[in-house]
């Protein structure tokens, strides 16, 4: 069943009209669903947090700028290191494979991302990014408002997937969604004769059923769909796809590799979310954060190289953030400070690539010597909601944002 | 010999807030420590477990060909002193504490280090607070952890100033954007000595001009900066909340904190009388409270090693590797805020990974190890229960599901021991305390 995104579109709000469901997928496409089976060409949305705060200025190099060279007399990336991408911008000379999916149009950055009153504090602003809501403490992130406004009540155990370290990005009021290290791991494993494992595998789900004691209504409903989601994950792990090399000894590769697997097995996960980390280079960043980008460059290469060779690079959206970037000054020690906005990337077959939104002005700074941000970070989440994964973005972010010509 | 029956339920019985008092405070409650404290009534017990004798265990020195191994080697030596320790809630603050001024290996790198900041946050463990801030702050591990080092009069690195006030004393919102690079400056001027590792000060890197703090201006420094940011109101707050978290239950309300926090900053910020409000306080026995904190793994892993000490460490790697399945890498936490921990602890792969550390710690043990005096099957859920400090936690509709297992059992009899061991340790009351 190969539907066009137009098709899919009508045809998804005709039924979810006639069924009264929320979402974009009738009540046939449910039952499937629910056997952990995607069934038709639903649209896959990656989020990447680059965490420690990327430095925004030395990923997207403003290289045409003197003020650039004049704050970094020891960071900055030379005017024939980076790798341009038109005449005021370049990209690090780490990022070879962004390099090339830029030119292939499959990239779009998106320069000046940010929010209101920046906060610096790594964990803030992460909750910030992973939430959408700058102004509170919210107890639900964007995705997990996303999964509970058009996947409560599916029945779903895998709506959404964290493959590595979680975060609050899919706190949810409805959808518990799994965290994934690998897939060997990602089972209950009991030893002996079959019997014997039966015999256990029933007092489990006898003990984890429900409890009267408030307390531990939470542990047994966590623990129970741990079994169910592990269940569902194993029958749908499948081989690596040959013939795509993914950097050796690196775990967001890893990580990466594995939801590529997810996808190509068809598992009905809509969402996914991973993490790469390290990017707080207050010393020593010239070496580190070359390092890091390489590996980060690599990753998302070779993701999207598996994407495309197993057929599916049109289905899936990658969405690459940092909390922060890095203050335009380098400081004593060969490093940057917290700093505020940063660029974006968005991947994908059906991305339109290119360089969206205004560089920050290197002049015209805030009180703390920091970037302005030129667009609102919820302006890119309601573009891939609304735009990529057909979903009621105003109600999901909060409010009603400007969305870009990306998609 | 049969166990007499054990009321379990909320916390009404004396006998089962004497458990839950055990449980919070690292003690594997078993029958025979609950009878041997119950005597005694709750205010006394309370008083002996926080004036027990503070041992000071001595880390081990890793030598230079094994540095390679160094972490794991200062994890294990850690989680045996918590198994082995006369003083068991000195461990669990040291755990506290080391959840709360976090350092972490992968940036730290130096077990010396490391191993010093291990014996640091036992010292304080249970002493003065404002004390342990003005220490920590020049611990060697948490100056390479948070810049500290490379903050100099000419060019103050905030990072320290900033997690000091955002997660150390006083919580997001306490404090502004000019108090963070004032406290900075203050803060400057320390390095660490290669040779000793100690932290020295060099005057010349330090800004010695005037500083304004939390509206008040003065020629601050390392001491006076601590002293102004711990006489702020929000510290005791602050603390009290993150303790009374950590031991009674998780989000309390403000009412609940405030008189908590009242005596600990009329203390002068002395821990044990934190410690002593929260545990003397009716809160702390409510059914609010009762099973309502999600065990971390190292916690939920020395309950094991403590209940089988034999077994112990026979299998380094795999307690290690387990741990880190669990989420918690000891002595490595994920970043400045420490781990998530509570119901984060829950998350699919990391129950996983506790269910699969459970089956393989039953697979192995020896079972001349494992309690069997009666020899009524039925009986011996009762044995293995205890013999976990599970007894007086475990619902009946749970011990129904394992005598249920029981009379299916047809196997012999150290494989249903195996079986239950097992069970006993995957059921959801024995992932929390």
């Amino acid at each position: 069943m190969d539907l066009t995104r137009r098709d899919f579109l009508i045809k998804g709000s005709a039924v979810l009209l006639i069924a009264g469901l929320a979402g974009p997928l009738g009540l046939w496409e449910w039952n499937q669903v629910q056997r952990g089976r995607a069934s038709v060409n639903r649209p896959i949305l990656v989020v990447v947090q680059m965490s420690g705060g990327n430095d925004g200025l030395n990923t997207v190099i403003p290289y045409a700028n003197g003020m650039y060279y004049d704050s970094r007399p020891n960071l900055a990336i030379g005017q024939n290191e980076v790798l341009r991408i038109n005449s005021a911008l370049g990209l690090h000379p780490s990022l070879n494979g962004l390099k090339q999916l830029y030119d292939r149009g499959k990239l779009a950055i998106v320069n000046g991302v940010g929010y209101p009153n920046p906060n610096r504090s790594h964990f803030r602003s992460m909750e910030i990014w992973q939430t959408a809501v700058p102004d509170k403490n919210a107890d639900t992130g964007w995705l997990g408002r996303y999964l509970d406004s058009t996947q409560s009540g599916t029945g779903n155990l895998v709506a959404g997937l964290t493959v590595g370290t979680p975060a609050k990005i899919f706190l949810s009021k409805q959808i518990d969604a799994p965290v994934i290290e690998s897939v060997a791991n990602f089972r209950l494993k009991v030893r002996g004769a079959r019997d014997e494992q039966r015999r256990r595998l029933e007092a489990f789900r006898q003990m984890y059923g429900t409890s009267d004691i408030p307390a531990l209504q939470v542990v047994t409903e966590k623990g129970m769909h741990a079994l169910q989601a592990s269940e569902l994950i194993e029958t749908h792990a499948s081989e690596p796809k040959p013939g795509v090399e993914y950097p050796a000894s690196s775990k967001f590769a890893d990580h990466l590799e594995l939801i590529a697997e997810l996808i190509g097995s068809g598992l009905a996960t809509s969402v996914y979310f991973t993490q790469i980390g390290g990017f707080d280079d207050h010393a020593r960043e010239k070496a580190d954060h070359a390092r890091l980008l390489k590996e980060f460059d690599q990753g998302i290469s070779a993701f999207y190289a598996d994407l495309e060779n197993r057929g599916l690079a049109d289905r899936a959206v990658v969405l690459m953030y940092s909390e922060f970037g890095r203050r335009l000054k380098e400081n004593a020690s060969g490093g940057t400070d917290h700093g505020t906005a940063g660029p974006v990337f968005v991947l994908g077959e059906k991305i339109k690539g290119g360089v969206y939104g205004e560089m920050p002005s290197l002049s015209d700074l805030d009180e703390n010597g920091n970037l302005k941000y030129q667009l609102d970070f919820r302006s890119l989440y309601s573009t891939v909601l609304e735009d990529w994964m057909l979903a009621p973005a105003q109600e999901i972010v909060g409010g009603n944002f400007e969305r870009l010509p990306l998609i | 010999m049969t166990f007499e029956k054990v009321v379990v339920g909320m916390l009404e019985t004396k006998d089962s807030q004497v458990a839950h008092l055990l449980r919070r405070t690292g003690y594997l409650a078993t029958r025979q420590t609950v009878n041997e404290w119950r005597d005694r009534t709750m205010e006394e017990i309370i008083d002996q477990l926080l004036d027990m004798e503070q041992p000071a265990p001595v880390p081990p020195v890793v030598p230079e060909e094994e540095k390679k191994n160094g972490k794991a080697q200062l994890q294990l030596w850690w989680l045996a002193t918590m198994r082995d320790t006369a003083n068991p809630l000195l461990e669990q603050m040291t755990l506290f504490w080391h959840h709360h001024f976090t350092s972490a290996f992968y940036k730290v790198k130096r077990e010396s280090l490391m191993a010093k900041q291990n014996v640091l946050l036992r010292k304080h463990a249970l002493g003065n607070f404002r004390e342990f801030v003005y220490e920590i702050s020049i611990d060697p591990a948490m100056m390479v952890w948070l810049d500290s080092q490379t903050n100099v009069r000419k060019s103050p690195n905030e990072n320290y100033a900033r997690e000091l006030m955002e997660l150390f004393a006083l919580g997001i919102d306490h404090y502004s954007e000019q108090d963070v690079a004032e406290a900075a400056r203050a803060l400057t001027g320390w390095k660490i000595d290669p040779n000793s590792e100690k932290a020295v000060f060099f005057a010349r890197l330090h800004d010695s001009g005037s500083k304004t703090l939390f509206g008040k201006t003065g020629n601050y420094d390392l001491r006076s900066t601590v002293d102004r940011i711990v006489e702020q109101p929000a510290c005791a707050m602050w603390i009290a909340g993150k303790v009374w978290s950590s031991f009674a239950y998780p989000n309390p309300p403000e009412e609940v904190i405030r008189p908590v926090a009242d005596e600990f900053a009329k203390s002068g910020y002395e821990i044990k009388y934190l410690l002593r409000a929260i545990f003397t306080s009716k809160e702390f026995y409510s059914d609010r409270a009762y099973l309502a904190i999600v065990k971390s793994p190292v916690e939920y892993v020395t309950g094991i090693l403590r209940a089988f000490p034999r077994l112990a460490m026979k299998r380094e790697e795999a307690v290690l590797y387990g741990l880190t399945m669990m989420g918690q890498d000891l002595l490595n936490p994920p970043n400045v805020a420490g781990w998530p921990g509570g119901t984060a602890w829950l998350n699919s792969s990391m129950l996983l990974a506790r269910y699969n550390f459970a089956e393989a710690f039953a697979h192995l043990v020896p079972l001349d190890d494992v309690p069997r005096q009666s020899n009524r099957r039925d009986d011996w859920v009762d044995e293995v229960l205890d013999r976990l400090g599970l007894l007086y936690q475990i619902s009946a509709a749970t011990k129904n599901q394992l005598l249920s297992y029981v009379n299916r059992h047809h196997g012999d009899n150290p494989a249903l021991l195996r079986g239950l061991l097992h069970l006993a340790l995957v059921s959801p009351e024995a992932q929390v305390k």
